[in-house]
């Protein structure tokens, strides 16, 4: 490939990035007007959040835990060369709430719920379903999409809290009941490290974030899915891989700006 | 020949008008003119590619022309927002081919979902009305049932009581017959014959079995690509009869070729039973 040729590829990517970039913005305000306006959909809203929310507790308790008991088992094996093993509560605590949580939390849930949003969006395409309810003046970005993303928004912070407890848990059970260390130390370490403020609402905030990040792009990569099962597939994967990128870029933006 | 709806004596009710259409680099037909008469079953027939569901989809203003008019009831749906066509579409039932219920929802639910969304009918009477149409289809006990569970012939059923559920004036149907066996199809003929002649309703369908589109329909359709002595994509129309007696070669072509396939339209055809 000549350098005139790289150049015009590139110029070609960045034009697609741009009409991508475009045609997501529209989506957001169509997904923000659908929701500002009625019917309101409880019903509906109750059901994604559910599939999102509920479905995934059980892969979010799991590595909860095991990320706790991993980052004790690591941050006492590197506090003890300092004698600083006290500190434990507090490493495990701001690791998990003001970092792993939020972003752990996000990429789990991409690739569980995050997926199988744009599976099912997708594959209502290719069924012609979005197609049937446009036919009953219905409009899916109302009914099918908009729900979806607002479960997903509304859904992440408490995955994340939950998560980040988990977490805690889990290093507590390696900490003290493991590695010996006084139960009370643990504790008060850990309440003395963590501002509520910055801390716990900043993680809620970042979990905010990404909840509405995965929400848009994996309704919207299975709204624009080709109606094929290639398609299908396609844009599942492309919404853990998008999904999981913006999540990282996004986590360092928000704690570059706002410290969290 | 190039009979049009009104040249017949009737309302059209849906007409197109100069169309052009094209996916991307694919042109699928130029120039397209064709209406479809008010309270009368007619049939688009055409080959592979011709465009024919894409007419379906144009009426329904799910897919956009580049060129051209479509008037569906009156209005000029190519000038319509997508907002301002759900005024439109609630006049319009639309069975898909492949029945595009929604699958997560039951039966019931499927036909109900409607009423719920456009109607202020209390539960007893969308229940009275779900059952009143998948009655009028012939489906008993599949209320509860998905439409995965069903098969080809009564998820085509449930699908044209869910498209005539809320009384629309214009029913479109994208290949109801395909897939079918015999016995679905004539059920599914008759069907859509006794919607049309009970309510009045004005049916658009799409189809590539002759044979049943030669008994049930009143005015059909066809399709013909551009060549060398015809540019832009021509409509020949007119009633069953009127096509079968066309002098047009590509007509004749058409007709001869789909006969030839050796399944049992050609014998039907061959025996004049169309």
């Amino acid at each position: 490939m000549g350098p005139a040729a790289a150049v015009q590829e590139l110029g070609w990517y960045a034009l697609r990035f741009v009409d991508q970039l475009g045609k997501l913005t529209v989506f957001a305000a169509q997904i923000l007007r659908a929701l500002a306006s009625p019917p309101v959909r409880v019903r509906v809203f109750v059901q994604a959040v559910f599939d999102v929310g509920v479905l995934s507790l059980i892969i979010i308790c799991v590595s909860g835990t095991a990320v706790g008991m991993v980052l004790s088992l690591q941050g006492y094996n590197t506090l003890v060369r300092f004698g600083a093993e006290q500190s434990l509560g507090a490493v495990v605590g701001l690791s998990l709430i003001r970092e792993l949580g939020p972003v752990l939390t996000a990429l789990l849930a991409t690739g569980r719920a995050g997926s199988a949003t744009a599976a099912e969006i997708g594959t209502m395409v290719a069924t012609e379903q979005l197609d049937g309810l446009r036919m009953m003046a219905v409009d899916p970005i109302d009914l099918v999409v908009a729900p979806k993303a607002l479960a997903m928004t509304v859904a992440m912070p408490l995955l994340s809290a939950l998560f980040i407890t988990f977490g805690l848990f889990g290093g507590y059970l390696v900490g003290v009941g493991l590695m010996g260390i006084d139960g009370g130390t643990y504790m008060s370490s850990l309440q003395s490290a963590v501002d509520f403020r910055d801390d716990v609402l900043g993680s809620l905030l970042k979990a905010l974030v990404f909840g509405g990040l995965v929400g848009l792009i994996a309704t919207f990569r299975g709204f624009t899915s080709a109606p094929t099962s290639a398609g299908v597939s396609a844009a599942t994967t492309s919404t853990v891989v998008v999904a999981s990128v913006c999540i990282l870029l996004f986590d360092y933006v928000i704690t570059a700006l706002w410290g969290v | 020949m190039n009979l049009t709806p009104d040249a017949a004596g009737a309302d059209v009710h849906v007409a197109l008008e100069r169309v052009d259409m094209a996916f991307g680099d694919r042109q699928v037909f130029r120039g397209l003119s064709c209406a479809f008469a008010a309270g009368k079953v007619s049939v688009i027939l055409g080959g592979s590619g011709s465009g024919k569901s894409t007419v379906l989809r144009l009426i329904g203003g799910l897919v956009r022309p580049q060129a051209g008019h479509i008037f569906v009831a009156g209005e000029d749906v190519t000038c319509l927002s997508e907002r301002q066509l759900y005024g439109v579409r609630k006049k319009l039932g639309m069975m898909f081919q492949g029945g595009a219920l929604l699958d997560s929802l039951t039966i019931y639910e499927n036909l109900a979902f409607p009423l719920r969304e456009h109607t202020s009918l209390d539960e007893r009477a969308i229940a009275a009305a779900v059952h009143r149409r998948l009655d009028a289809v012939g489906l008993t006990d599949v209320d509860r049932l998905l439409p995965s569970q069903l098969s080809g012939g009564m998820l085509r059923r449930a699908a044209l009581a869910r498209a005539i559920i809320l009384d629309p004036v214009i029913v479109l149907c994208d290949e109801p017959f395909s897939g079918l066996d015999p016995v679905s199809v004539k059920r599914i003929e008759n069907l859509l014959v006794q919607i049309n002649q009970r309510l009045g309703i004005t049916i658009v369908l799409v189809s590539h079995h002759i044979a049943s589109t030669m008994r049930m329909a009143e005015h059909v359709v066809l399709l013909l690509q551009s060549d060398d002595h015809h540019p832009g994509t021509t409509a020949v129309a007119g009633s069953p009869e009127e096509l079968r007696q066309s002098s047009d070669p590509r007509v004749v072509a058409f007709l001869t070729d789909e006969c030839d396939d050796g399944d049992a339209r050609a014998a039907d055809v061959a025996a004049g039973n169309t």
